[in-house]
Parts: C-alpha cells; structure tokens; sequence
C-alpha cells in the first residue's frame, strides 16, 4: 500500500494513497486501549498498560531519526518510509500470535496479584 | 456504527450510566488534546528549522526525544494512577503538556525549544494510561472495542484539529502563534475536577487491597514477574510493531509533502485532515485479530 504512493512524485496518487491508508491501515491502532486493559489486573492495570504502550513509543520515536538517517544516505524520504512500514508490518502479525484472546473480559476488582 | 445483537435488551449507546460517559469523555479529551499539541509540531518541523537555521536531523530528534520521554511520564502516571486513582494524574498530565507547548512558543534558541518539546513528551505519556484506564475501566463490556477504538482513533481528530489550525492560522500567527494555542487544552481539568469519578472497579479493589493488608506498591516491577512476566513482553512487542508502522509514515509525511514535493501548507492540510478520523474498532470480531479490517 505505501509503495504505492511514497514511490511517486504524482501529487495525485501521493494524496489518495496516504489517505486510502489513513482509512484502513490505522485500524491495528483502535484496539490499544481496550487489548492492554484487558490484558492486566485491576491492580496493576494503569502500569502494565503505560509500560507496554509507550515501551512502543521508545521504538516509534526511533522511527523518523531512523528514516531521515536513511533517508540522507541516498535512500530518498520515500523508500526509507517504507522500509519502515514493512518491517513493522510483519512483527506486527507475528506478536499477535503470542498474545491472548481477551474478548469478553470482565474488569473485577479480585486481588491477583497482591 | 455499533454492534447491534437481537439479545441485546438496550442498545450499546444507553446502557453506560451518565458517569461512565463523563469518565469516557475525560480520557477522550485528554488524549485528542495531547494529540492537538504533539502533532502541530510535525507540520510545523519546516518552518521551524528554517527559523533556527537547524537541519530536519535535527528537528526529527526532538520528535524522537518526546517520544521516549513518554515512557517515563507513563511510568510516573501508572504508578499514580494504579496508587492513587486515574483521575489525579489524569488532571496533572493535561496541565503538564499544555503549559510546555505554550512555553515552547516563546523559545529564544532552537535548545529551549527542544527542552520544552522534551518535557512535554513527560506529560504526553501520562496522559495515556490514566486516560485509558479511566475510559476503559468505566465503560460496560459489551461496547468497549468500539469505544476504544473512538477514544484511540481520536488521536487523528487531535490531528485533524491541529492540521485545519496549521492551514488556517500558519500565516497569521506563524509556528509561535500555534504553539500558544496549545494551552487551550488546560480548560478540559475544569471538566475532569468537576465531573468525573473514579472507576468503581479501582475504588473496589483499593479497598481489598487496604483490607487485606496486600497492597502492591510498585506495580511497575510486578509486571516483571511471574505470571505477569510473559503477558508484559509479549504486549511490549505488539505494542512496538505498531509505533513502527505507524510513525514511519505519519511522523514525516508532512515533511515528505512539503520538501521533496513542494506542496504549500494548504495543500499539505488536507490529505493529513482527510486521513484523520476516528475509527470505530470491532466488538464482533474480538481482539487478537484486528488487522484484518
């Protein structure tokens, strides 16, 4: 999907294609929320999910020093920015894999962990 | 939009009580406000280096440098917010971002300003669990993927707001002028001090935990442990893998339009407003498999 459109210098195409992706590609974000509450105890709920979520954010904010490195070594903004999007892409799925159904799950207040 | 089922007695939109919204709506201000100051900054990274007379390397690093400082004002506000309650930090993390955006604005040096940037990635990343834990734990179970996905998605609305301002304003007021208006998120404590109460699943399990003499005091090192121990590496790895996709597009495109396209700043405004909505996340379908849509 983002070679589509990083690779062209057709405003046109460049401007449908980011928002084509804008519309569908986003949706592996919508769950965050809801997937990390789920995931941890009443407890420790407000830590467990600010680790995991922003333990992301240390990688994300790797993410444009990365590109604009890459990108100033001959690569062009355009492929650095995909490389990146493919790479995230398949760990992406493959992480899923590890993680647990939570669908269903109802907050108790139980001592789990204490 | 939502999920309708022929068991279901109520639809999904009635059956949260009033203070479950004005607690959704809490988690949903603070995060579409964060997103409103963070993002302004991506289209404004242009203009500012060309101000400064830095290289984009260097603006990008302060991106960068807010969003690992994220993980400390996250773990700040976990801490608060499993100890204390979800409102507290909740209340101190919008104040927190809003005041550095708008000291931001009068930076003399291209350094204050990438201190204040830097210090505001603190308040950024509290925000988000006690927003979250406050949205998600008081919101009913039937419905909670898809006001998840309301709440998170929301981030684009804050971008949606921050790239119609950029159009409208930049010529106006200039990066500074955007900057200033950063503060305006501030008034949303107001609300959250008035309106909103805590989760009566936290309350409940605070009160077990003072019963029973079993409080966990360092919730951040627990999750290290057994059983939490895999859950926490595997949610890390998921959570990673989403940064990286997403701000290998979204952290530069701007910048890409602007400087290797040429595109002028109305031109830029509108695919990042067009790709900026909120997306509603499938009840349905479960969790593990969102990807799919």
């Amino acid at each position: 999907m983002a070679a589509l459109y990083l690779l062209t210098g057709d405003p046109h195409l460049v401007v449908g294609g980011f928002i084509l992706q804008g519309a569908f590609g986003q949706a592996i974000y919508w769950l965050n929320p809801v997937y990390l509450a789920e995931r941890f105890p009443t407890e420790v709920r407000g830590a467990a999910s600010a680790f995991c979520y922003h333990i992301g954010a240390i990688f994300g904010g790797a993410v444009p020093l990365a590109v604009t490195l890459l990108a100033g070594h001959g690569m062009g903004l355009a492929t650095a920015m995909l490389v990146g999007t493919v790479v995230g892409a398949v760990s992406f799925c493959l992480a899923l894999l590890t993680g647990p159904e939570t669908r269903g799950t109802k907050f108790a207040p139980d001592l789990v962990v204490a | 939009m939502g999920p309708t089922r022929v068991d279901a007695p109520i639809v999904w939109w009635r059956e949260p009580t009033k203070d479950q919204w004005l607690a959704w709506v809490a988690g949903w201000l603070g995060w579409t406000l964060d997103a409103f100051d963070f993002t302004i900054f991506l289209l404004l990274l242009v203009p500012i280096t060309q101000e400064f007379k830095v290289p984009l390397t260097a603006a990008a690093l302060i991106v960068t440098l807010t969003l690992w400082m994220r993980l400390l004002g996250a773990c700040a506000a976990g801490w608060m917010a499993d100890r204390l309650g979800r409102r507290a930090p909740l209340m101190l993390s919008i104040a927190w971002y809003s005041l550095c955006q708008f000291i931001a604005g009068f930076s003399p040096t291209f350094t204050f300003l990438l201190v204040m940037r830097t210090l505001l990635g603190f308040g950024m990343g509290a925000e988000w669990p006690a927003g979250a834990a406050l949205a998600m734990e008081s919101w009913p179970e039937r419905s909670r993927g898809l006001m998840s996905g309301v709440l998170q998605g929301s981030w684009n609305l804050g971008f949606l707001l921050a790239s119609i301002a950029y159009g409208a304003l930049f010529d106006l007021i200039g990066w500074r002028g955007l900057f200033w208006m950063g503060i305006l998120p501030a008034l949303a404590i107001v609300y959250i001090r008035a309106f909103v109460k805590e989760p009566e699943v936290w309350v409940e399990c605070q009160k077990r935990q003072r019963e029973q003499q079993r409080q966990v005091r360092a919730p951040l090192v627990r999750i290290f442990r057994s059983p939490l121990l895999g859950n926490t590496l595997s949610a890390s790895w998921w959570m990673i893998s989403s940064f990286v996709v997403y701000y290998s597009i979204n952290a530069l495109f701007a910048t890409h339009l602007q400087q290797d396209l040429r595109f002028t700043p109305a031109q830029v405004a509108w695919p990042v407003a067009m790709t900026s909505h909120p997306g509603p996340a499938d009840d349905s379908g479960g969790r593990a498999v969102p990807a799919d849509r």
